[in-house]
């Protein structure tokens, strides 16, 4: 069952259409990654579920409520985290937090020892009577990110959470992250860090110049684009390998175009059928070529969103 | 959610966090104190008897309530209001699930809890008081009354603006703007033909000085249309609806963050709360406006002698003024809903049109309630006067050209590339046009009066002008006529060169999307 319904979305700003009629469906539970260039309409949305933009039309219906109708119950279990951490910077930190956790309905008696376990988790136990402008700014950002989830949320919404952070932040928010979704927490993220994105979303919703691109899991997207594997192969002998290697292109009707060269490796591209990769490496190996390194890869979110998004323009 | 549940209020409690910090409670009540006590000190060391010393220090308190409630509180509310939004935190109340009643009643009452507190502490204080002659319980409570009175209302309108003064979204800072104009307007024109109006005595809290000036030398007025009222029930009639508008603003900036903070049917609802409360005011006056009047020799720049009060002639310029009604809706009003950048891109078929400022759309009903309502602001006026032909006509062309020049000036603006800046250039014009002129006279020692056809450059000078005609005590002048309607001109041309822009810039954005296709 959904528990975030988009359908015919539209936000603008004057004259600018920052989103234009999309429609989207988030299952309970799942992580969707949100991608697209700069001005693509992605914090527009986010902002439009969250509520804190009116969209010029469209419904967003949330936890079964309609937002516009049932403001109050649609936001009962949001969390939204923008970019850049908004925080009051003459509050104490676990002041914050307890503001917070009121503004969503936990109860004062209850507030001490909600906000403690919320410091542990996010290592700014030490830091908890400290004011926040002396915070740093990944430590900002942890402080935003405990915010939303001490909530309890079902729904988290959160545009560009990694950046400030540092490798070990990131990592302390990704492990937060799935925690969040292994209770059942369907989150929408976007990010600009491709990579970081593909460790652990299951569906990808594509947007360019405000509309809606492409949506679904990785491996839906890959078969509706003509997915793409990627063959890298090392010689071990790379003058006896290559001969055979450049016969076999020819014999299975693979261009030249399809192959590229990074230092010593070759990386031959396939866009017909998963099993076209793995075939060819068996016909290399049983023809006598010794390869010293091979791995058959999937395209990742990054390479889907370059190719989708070189389509797009083009 | 209780929004009086205040341990449950979010907005309350970061309000409270931040201002119950020991060192800043502990520095005011010292400061409290040493006033208080100084003045003790420095008044029993050239006072011997005990109810002079002691009716000094009331004075001081009632005084310090005044301050810490009126002054720090409203600084406090406008403060914590613009930190909502220059910290960007307001998003996050605005995500959160709380009911608006409980945001809003948090912000008000967190961000000048700490005033509030002090005014309750100086209460006690006062009443042991009652025990001196002069003094009674009373009083006490009216002054009281009439302190929260204003005081809710001044912290509540200082919370509303500062939530809107630093908006970022563009459309609704430059609505608010153009809304203050709109709101100012009427004020304006108000001051300049009706001036020490009961209705800012009420409006400002100034009638709380009625109850402990004992030498009574002011006089503030309860009269409203043929009714008497007690000073108190006039002030809570004049500020309570402005209060609720103000409150309804908040809510709309909580809950519709890019639409205006007032809705169409808001701001003609105070259009129409002025016209009943300022007729009210003046209709209450007639009674004794020949002896105001004969006390008075100069009203705004211009002598008035109101000889009659109702005139065969009175349903031609009720007719006239009702015109004048339909230009302002028709030129001023429609343009801060209506007509903008995007309404020129909307007829060229580039955007839809949108759902978005539906409540504040123009309707012929809407059009009809603003001539309405701009007919009768002036209809108590002409009704008093006493003037020719001629120069009522003269007077509506006057006004009329300067409600022209204005409509072309909101336009003009409306459409302007220069976004960033816009407020400010706005600003500046405004200035430049309407005081400037006014005010180089005014420091030269000049009399406006003499030199009308230079000061009507300035529809400060030019609406004065207009109206003073209607008492026929001035010949029309050519010069003066020409002048603002020159000004029209120059606001319309420059008016539309920007209307001619966007479209170009649209006719450019086509072509390279077609390009792009």
């Amino acid at each position: 069952m959904s528990i975030v319904e988009v359908s015919q979305l539209r936000v603008d700003y004057d004259e600018v259409t920052a989103v234009n009629d999309i429609s989207f469906n988030l299952e309970r539970g799942k992580v969707y990654g949100f991608v697209g260039p700069n001005g693509a309409g992605k914090t527009s949305t986010i902002k439009a579920l969250a509520g804190i933009l009116e969209p010029k039309q469209g419904t967003i219906i949330l936890n079964g409520y309609n937002l516009e109708i049932d403001r109050e119950k649609a936001l009962t279990h949001v969390g939204y985290m923008p970019d850049f951490p908004p925080v009051y910077e003459n509050l104490k930190v676990w002041e914050y937090l307890d503001v917070f956790a009121a503004a969503y309905g936990i109860k004062a008696e209850e507030r001490p020892n909600h906000v403690e376990k919320w410091l542990e988790k996010i290592d700014l136990s030490i830091k908890k009577d400290s004011l926040i402008k002396g915070l740093s700014r990944g430590m900002r950002q942890r402080l935003v990110l405990a915010k939303i989830l001490e909530i309890g949320p079902n729904i988290l919404l959160l545009d560009e959470p990694a950046s400030g952070l540092d490798p070990i932040a990131r990592k302390q928010m990704r492990d937060l992250l799935k925690e969040a979704s292994a209770n059942g927490a369907t989150i929408l993220i976007s990010s600009h860090i491709l990579s970081e994105l593909s460790e652990f979303v299951d569906s990808v919703i594509i947007l360019e110049k405000g509309n809606l691109v492409l949506a679904g899991t990785i491996d839906e997207i890959r078969k509706q684009i003509g997915g793409i594997q990627k063959l890298v192969i090392r010689f071990s002998k790379e003058e006896e390998g290559l001969v055979v290697f450049e016969k076999l292109l020819i014999s299975e009707g693979i261009s030249k175009e399809c192959v590229t060269r990074e230092k010593s490796k070759y990386i031959v591209h396939f866009q017909k059928s998963d099993e076209e990769a793995s075939r060819f490496l068996n016909k290399l190996i049983s023809n006598g070529v010794i390869l010293a390194e091979c791995s058959i890869k999937n395209d990742d979110i990054e390479d889907i969103f370059l190719k989708v998004g070189a389509k797009e323009v083009s | 959610m209780n929004p009086l549940n205040l341990k449950n209020n979010a907005l309350f409690l970061s309000c409270w966090y931040e201002r119950s910090r020991p060192v800043q409670i502990i520095c005011f009540g010292i400061l409290i104190l040493s006033i208080m006590l100084l003045t003790f000190m420095s008044v029993s060391t050239h006072e011997t008897r005990p109810e002079v010393i002691w009716k000094s220090l009331f004075y001081v308190i009632v005084g310090l309530q005044g301050v810490v409630l009126l002054v720090q509180g409203t600084l406090f509310a406008g403060h914590m209001g613009s930190r909502e939004r220059t910290s960007e935190t307001l998003d996050f109340h605005r995500n959160s699930p709380e009911p608006i009643t409980a945001k809003v009643f948090g912000l008000i009452f967190g961000s000048t809890w700490f005033e509030w507190a002090v005014f309750f502490i100086l209460f006690v204080l006062e009443l042991p008081f009652v025990l001196l002659p002069d003094i009674n319980i009373t009083q006490i409570l009216l002054l009281n009354i009439s302190l929260i009175l204003s005081g809710i209302f001044f912290h509540t309108s200082l919370v509303t603006i500062s939530l809107l003064s630093t908006n970022k979204k563009r459309g609704s800072s430059l609505g608010a703007l153009l809304l203050f104009v709109f709101l100012g307007g009427p004020f304006f024109f108000y001051y300049l033909t009706t001036a020490s109006s009961p209705f800012f005595s009420h409006l400002f809290g100034l009638t709380a000085f009625q109850y402990i000036i004992v030498d009574k030398t002011i006089q503030f007025s309860g009269s409203f249309y043929t009714f008497e009222f007690p000073l108190i029930v006039m002030q809570a009639i004049v500020q309570i609806p402005l209060f609720l508008l103000m409150i309804n603003g908040m809510k709309r900036t909580f809950c519709m963050p890019n639409s205006p903070a007032w809705s169409k049917i808001d701001v003609l609802c105070f259009c129409g709360f002025l016209f009943f409360m300022i007729t009210g005011f003046f209709m209450a006056g007639y009674s004794n406006l020949d002896q105001i009047l004969a006390n008075r020799t100069r009203h705004g720049f211009y002598p008035y002698s109101f000889e009659g009060f109702f005139r065969q002639e009175a349903y031609l310029y009720t007719f006239l003024y009702v015109g004048i009604g339909i230009m302002i809706s028709f030129f001023c009003v429609p343009s801060y809903f209506k007509r903008s950048k995007y309404v020129v891109l909307s007829k060229k078929g580039l955007i839809k049109n949108r759902v978005m400022f539906d409540d504040g759309a123009t309707s012929l009903f809407t059009i009809i309630s603003y001539a309405f309502i701009g007919g009768m602001f002036l209809i108590p006026y002409i009704m008093t006067a006493k003037c020719s032909t001629l120069s009522g006509m003269t007077s509506f062309l006057l006004l009329s050209s300067n409600v022209v020049a204005f409509g072309g000036f909101l336009e003009f603006f409306r459409l302007g590339r220069f976004r960033n800046n816009k407020i400010f250039l706005i600003t500046t014009m405004l200035v430049w046009w309407v005081f400037i002129p006014w005010m180089v006279f005014l420091m030269l020692g000049y009399n406006v009066r003499d030199n009308i056809f230079v000061a009507s450059i300035s529809p400060l000078s030019g609406f004065s002008h207009a109206v003073s005609l209607l008492i026929d005590k001035h010949p029309a002048n050519l010069v003066v006529l020409v002048v603002p309607f020159f000004i029209a001109s120059l606001m319309w041309i420059l008016a539309r060169q920007e209307h001619s822009s966007v479209e170009r810039q649209a006719g450019f954005g086509t072509s390279e999307r077609r390009k792009d296709s």
